[in-house]
């Protein structure tokens, strides 16, 4: 970009002088070959002056945006801040987007306020895009949502079959991606600790076992109520109690894995030496385990980009019909998985 | 509104705040102080100023973003199986990516694709059609963004704009099925995802019976296949053609035979080629399609995404297939 700096040097005068005699070309000058010089240059150069920065210099006023984003967290039970650590820092993520694309922010409600969300009138909500966080309990929910909201966008790790817009990260892909992993490292007897009703991660790892023939017996699995620390400490122990031995155990989220790396820890067992761990989400405190968790990264920052584009485009018009868009998730080799010799 | 304000209200310099909000996994605040900088920037509704935006971003933007640079889109092996193009999508992806500010060039298929040096002010690729992962790669090595837009899922990683014909299939056959049709005739050539597809559902297990004519994609090769269908002992029950000129074709052909549809026999095509289901004839056929416009935007603005380095992971779209129903459709007779 050819600026008024650049005028300045070639004519050997400051930017203020350029400045003033191209802002007035009538403006007399203490050398009155001066402002012929700065004319020619400017021309010659082909400069043009940068609408942006005039803008902002002169406080020019802007459009505050009108249309809001707000956030529905589907997922998360509590009002409490870090009560599901995946979710919000999606919803963190999303929110990030909006503002850089020009939203504004509107409220976010976690599933303890739908009656809130569902209370609001549709009238309000013309300008506003509602953005799904993970898949409600009602599979009611989402439709009864969409005739409120008309910009309504699904971002989660589980794929719709309703019509709806949505940004998904396969799950059931993440825990195959995690399996094949094991597998290929030489792992066959792999166990299971984490939610089993419901939940992708699981099906995920019965599909698995089952395409490579391999067992998935009762005394592989080990289930949580709910995907936690406690949860994954205990089912640790249990799991260890069992006459046959997993070689690897295949965590369906972060948090319960660290419960699992510390019960192993506490009952002697080293990992990866004795046994190997791996996980899905690579949520920032999976760097900082001992040893570090070797675990399958959700793309985050994507799914709040493309959920947040996606809105943006259908608010505009700009697309008319329904998208799916999915994302691959990635591999994070740390130091949790050992191969078999 | 701006950060300074949002900076005095959190207790934090104004520097922490631009951090803070453009950088998502930045370390330079503790929890609390980000939650204190973001539910202040929620309850004060900051929006950052655009201006200022657009001029901190104007160097990485204005210097691909002119006529000088172009993007470039080829039809893939397509011609091999049947030399037919769909010019519709093409002139619509010419239009879209001029109407992003951007040159277009085009690029022949079956040119060396090693005797590209020329193309260096390429951006990118807009890949249309079913391509091999070989193709794919070196076209990945020549372009550094690239977008596929394809029937079918390729192996090799690269953004894609899928158009799933098995899902278009299942839809179309799940209709007929809805219609009472229990025997489907797929319609098409011999190669590809159409092909491919139509195979899959013949050796699941199906309570419909399925067969499968090939056919050549031109309204000619529809006449033909149309005309020797009339001569078989008994017309079939449906036929699920891959595009619209085969679809008219047989349509024109069984008419011409003195039958007619969707008395006697339905069709049912899969979009593809011309508009032509709303060619001037008797009956309109009921086609499966895509959105060409929505296909058309969607790869080109996922294509400058990546050329702005928005995103670097491979990322899939599938827009929704949709019914049209015109009437070359209805429950079976019966014989």
């Amino acid at each position: 970009m050819f600026g008024l700096k650049d005028i300045a040097r070639l004519a050997n005068t400051s930017p203020a002088t350029v400045s003033r005699i191209l802002r007035n070309p009538e403006r007399r000058c203490a050398d009155p070959s001066l402002r012929e010089r700065v004319l020619e240059i400017a021309k010659k150069n082909g400069y043009l002056p940068n609408s942006d920065a005039r803008k902002l210099r002169s406080g020019a006023k802007f459009q505050v945006p009108q249309r809001k984003i707000s956030c529905f967290l589907a997922r998360t039970k509590t009002d409490a801040p870090g009560g599901d650590q995946f979710f919000s820092s999606l919803a963190r993520v999303v929110e990030q987007e909006a503002i850089m694309q020009g939203f504004a922010l509107g409220f976010s409600y976690s599933a303890s306020r739908t009656d809130d969300l569902l209370s609001s009138s549709p009238e309000d909500q013309e300008e506003t895009g509602l953005i799904v966080l993970g898949r409600p309990d009602d599979s009611e929910m989402v439709p009864k949502l969409q005739r409120i909201f008309p910009y309504l966008v699904f971002a989660g790790l589980q794929r719709f079959d309703d019509c709806v817009d949505q940004v998904v990260a396969d799950g059931h892909h993440a825990a195959m991606t995690a399996l094949n992993y094991l597998f290929s490292l030489g792992h066959r007897e792999i166990a299971y600790i984490g939610e089993t009703v419901r939940e992708l991660r699981y099906n995920g790892y019965l599909d698995f076992m089952q395409s490579k023939g391999l067992d998935c017996a009762e005394h592989l699995i080990a289930p949580c109520i709910y995907h936690s620390y406690d949860e994954g400490y205990n089912a640790a122990l249990e799991l260890m109690t069992r006459p046959r031995k997993a070689t690897a155990i295949f965590c369906a989220n972060d948090l319960t894995a660290f419960g699992v790396l510390n019960a192993l820890h506490s009952i002697g067992y080293r990992v990866p030496e004795d046994i190997s761990v791996i996980s899905i989400d690579n949520v920032e405190l999976a760097q900082f385990t001992t040893p570090m968790l070797t675990t399958i990264q959700i793309p985050q920052k994507e799914i709040g980009h493309f959920a947040v584009s996606l809105l943006l485009n259908k608010m505009d018009h700009i697309l008319t019909d329904q998208v799916s868009i999915s994302l691959p998730c990635q591999l994070v080799i740390r130091n949790s998985c050992r191969r078999l010799t | 509104m701006n950060l300074k304000e949002i900076a005095a209200i959190a207790g934090v310099s104004v520097s922490t705040v631009s951090r803070v909000v453009n950088n998502q996994n930045t370390k330079c605040a503790s929890q609390e102080v980000q939650n204190k900088i973001w539910s202040a920037v929620r309850s004060l509704g900051y929006t950052p100023n655009p201006y200022a935006q657009s001029l901190k971003r104007a160097d990485l933007e204005n210097s691909t973003r002119s006529f000088h640079n172009s993007i470039a889109y080829c039809c893939a092996t397509l011609s091999s199986y049947g030399g037919h193009y769909d010019w519709e999508l093409l002139s619509l992806i010419e239009k879209e990516i001029l109407a992003n500010h951007y040159a277009v060039s085009a690029l022949h298929p079956d040119s060396d694709t090693d005797a590209g040096e020329k193309g260096s002010k390429d951006l990118g690729l807009i890949l249309i059609g079913e391509d091999s992962d070989r193709h794919i790669a070196q076209y990945a090595a020549r372009y550094k963004n690239i977008v596929c837009i394809s029937g079918r899922r390729p192996q090799y990683p690269c953004d894609l704009i899928l158009l799933d014909t098995h899902r278009a299939l299942r839809h179309a056959i799940q209709y007929l099925q809805s219609l009472g049709h229990m025997q489907v005739s797929f319609v098409g050539t011999g190669k590809g995802p159409f092909f491919e597809g139509a195979q899959l559902f013949g050796s699941s297990k199906n309570d419909t019976r399925l067969s499968f004519f090939p056919c050549g994609l031109s309204m000619n090769s529809g006449l033909q296949l149309g005309a020797s269908l009339c001569d078989l002992p008994q017309l079939p029950s449906c036929l699920l053609c891959e595009n619209n000129a085969i679809a008219c074709g047989v349509i024109q052909a069984i008419q011409e035979n003195g039958f007619s549809v969707p008395e006697d026999i339905s069709v049912v095509s899969l979009d593809g080629g011309l508009s032509l289901s709303r060619a001037a004839l008797p009956v309109r056929v009921t086609t499966f399609y895509y959105n060409k416009t929505d296909i058309s935007r969607l790869a080109i603005r996922l294509l400058i995404d990546r050329i702005h380095r928005r995103h670097s992971i491979p990322v899939i779209c599938e827009p929704e297939c949709h019914l049209e129903i015109n009437g070359s459709c209805a429950a079976p007779v019966r014989r």
